[in-house]
């Protein structure tokens, strides 16, 4: 086995059996993988399944001091609060990292966005549960770097949500449109930013594979295609924590996940 | 070979000259234009003109020649109820009337009661309703219940002139049929209901359960035009957005998600014969897909109407119809009301 300086051991948290392999396989000069449960590690890869806050305090009471969640999902507002202070006593970095959110597709998209555009409208499908579709749309506007959210839930069925709102885009204030519902078929996800004289799309088909997502921009001299991108947001995140483009901030993240778990709770139990 | 079905024309404005017209001509095997009238005398005599047709001096007169069965009602809706009862009572065989039907759902009720009772084919001129992609979404609802939890209608467009450029040139200068009137936001958002979402509203009815009533919930106008309206409809949300811009992409679209799967529709832009949508349905053990084809429906309206009046389809109902247009119009004014300030949100 040949390692350097920059190879970290990574350990992998998760209930699902061969879950993260392929990741951290996809970084070889990077990350290696430790056998199961061998500690310490530099980095654990948290799966974020229901209860991942309970193997994250689990993680961080074993001495491991880089934590990645991929794919957070909802979880009890005090347990999360509890993990942020843990994670700040223990001087621990924690990073979230999301298929969609991390990935290079919507990093292009929101550079596409200048002042003209004045609204968002983010659809979306999915499976599992209306929070989780919700969370999965949030996530995507954080990642777009929409501040200040003003959301107020129009209407809710068990399976189905129409939003509607405001956030800022640096000075810009953009009018935003949410809408999906839970059911068979793709989970996908579409996000359009409508200007007068330009339309940008995202599309996204669900999953973690590295299949590309389409972005494009629409205007007067025709439409541009983003350059299709054969990585994942997950191994993408992952890169941009290994390369330090993205500094250490404590419990910063999660904190701010937490904020956004709070708004959405107060968006589901709206009338 | 069959004597061509002989057809009249009230109204000869863009939507005539860009669609029925053209469609007519490359179907005129089965249909022959006898005569047109239009209030604007000029107007008429060219379209006659151009098409071999005559001017009738009036509706009636038109109504009452026996050597036309069809009757396109190519006015502005507030002329639509009388003219198509006129052309029923006359003996008319089939009515195709553009859309929206009439203005109000006391009209519609008129008009469907006398179609009913006179077993007159009564059609809204609505290209989508007859899409092949539409058609291929029947089909396997015929085969599987499907329950959406949420329809998507999103309209996305560039101005309408573009298309009757591709497709016609106006008979007269546009300039002469009138300056553009200025609106309020509850009559701006009645046209964008009843004259820019209608054309799905009929669709998205057939995906929703029957019984219900909708309610709007929340609704806005878009700059520099277009909407964004919720509805409500029993345990159903529907998202109904429109909006035209300033470039030129088309994205026509409607999509629902429900438990047992999903529909996504992607249609061609009105005026312009691009051919059929697209269909994909996803569901939980099956997959459909209908790919684009050169027929389009504006072509499939007038193939219905032929082999409805050749006896080789039913009649539609038209307490349908009357109920497709009750439902856009119960929308409309709940969502004019909203952008109106009548009703506080």
């Amino acid at each position: 086995m040949n390692s350097d300086d920059t190879t970290r051991t990574v350990g992998l948290a998760s209930r699902r059996a061969g879950w993260g392999r392929e990741l951290v396989a996809s970084l070889p000069r990077s990350l290696r993988r430790t056998n199961d449960g061998m500690l310490p590690v530099d980095i654990m890869l948290v799966d974020g399944v229901p209860g991942w806050t309970i193997a994250a305090m689990q993680t961080l009471a074993q001495g491991v001091r880089a934590l990645v969640v991929v794919e957070p999902g909802f979880v009890d507002p005090d347990e999360l609060a509890a993990l942020a202070d843990a994670v700040d006593e223990a001087g621990a970095d924690l990073t979230l990292v999301d298929a969609l959110a991390d990935s290079a597709a919507l990093a292009g998209f929101r550079n596409l966005l200048d002042d003209s555009f004045g609204e968002l409208v983010v659809d979306g499908a999915r499976a599992d549960c209306r929070s989780g579709l919700l969370l999965a749309q949030l996530r995507v506007l954080r990642a777009l770097g929409l501040e200040g959210l003003q959301l107020t839930m129009i209407d809710a069925t068990c399976a189905s949500i129409i939003i509607e709102g405001e956030g800022h885009l640096g000075p810009a204030t953009l009018r935003l449109r949410l809408s999906g519902a839970v059911g068979a078929g793709p989970e996908r996800l579409a996000v359009i930013a409508h200007a007068a004289a330009a339309t940008a799309r995202l599309s996204w088909r669900g999953g973690t594979a590295a299949r590309p997502i389409e972005v494009t921009l629409a205007n007067v001299a025709g439409i541009r295609t983003l350059p299709a991108i054969h990585e994942g947001g997950h191994r993408r995140g992952l890169r941009a924590l290994l390369a330090s483009t993205r500094a250490p901030s404590g419990s910063a993240a999660l904190r701010a996940f937490g904020r956004d778990l709070d708004l959405l709770r107060v968006l589901l139990d709206a009338p | 070979m069959a004597t061509p079905i002989g057809v009249g024309v009230v109204g000869t404005g863009l939507a005539f000259q860009a669609i029925h017209a053209r469609v007519l001509e490359d179907m005129s095997q089965q249909f022959s234009l006898r005569a047109v009238w239009d209030p604007d005398g000029a107007r008429a005599a060219a379209a006659a003109h151009w098409l071999g047709a005559r001017v009738a001096t009036d509706c009636d007169s038109l109504f009452a020649d026996p050597s036309i069965d069809v009757v396109v009602i190519a006015s502005p809706a507030r002329f639509h109820a009388e003219q198509a009862i006129a052309a029923m009572r006359a003996g008319k065989r089939a009515v195709l009337v553009e859309k929206p039907l009439c203005r109000t759902p006391g009209e519609a009720e008129a008009i469907a009661r006398e179609a009913h009772m006179r077993g007159v084919a009564l059609l809204v001129g609505a290209m989508h309703w007859h899409d092949p992609a539409w058609l291929a979404a029947r089909e396997v609802f015929a085969k599987t219940i499907f329950t959406p939890a949420l329809v998507r209608s999103s309209i996305i467009l560039p101005p309408n002139a573009r298309f009757e450029e591709w497709t016609t040139e106006p008979l007269l200068p546009v300039a002469a049929q009138g300056a553009p009137v200025a609106m309020d936001a509850a009559q701006l958002m009645r046209l964008c209901i009843l004259e820019l979402a209608i054309h799905d509203l009929p669709l998205v009815r057939r995906l929703l359960p029957e019984g219900q009533v909708p309610r709007v919930l929340a609704a806005r106008l878009r700059q520099p035009f277009g909407y964004a309206v919720s509805v409500r409809y029993g345990d159903v949300l529907v998202d109904l957005t429109g909006f035209l811009h300033g470039h030129w992409q088309t994205a026509w679209t409607l999509d629902a998600t429900g438990p047992q799967g999903s529909l996504r529709l992607d249609f061609t832009p009105s005026f312009v014969a691009a051919g059929s949508g697209t269909m994909v349905w996803e569901g939980l053990h099956d997959a459909r897909v209908h790919l684009p084809s050169d027929f389009n429906g504006y072509a499939g309206q007038w193939q219905a109407i032929d082999a409805i009046l050749r006896g080789a389809r039913d009649l539609p109902d038209p307490r349908e119809v009357a109920e497709d247009f009750r439902f856009a119009h119960a929308i409309a004014e709940q969502a004019a009301a909203l952008v109106g300030g009548e009703i506080a949100r």
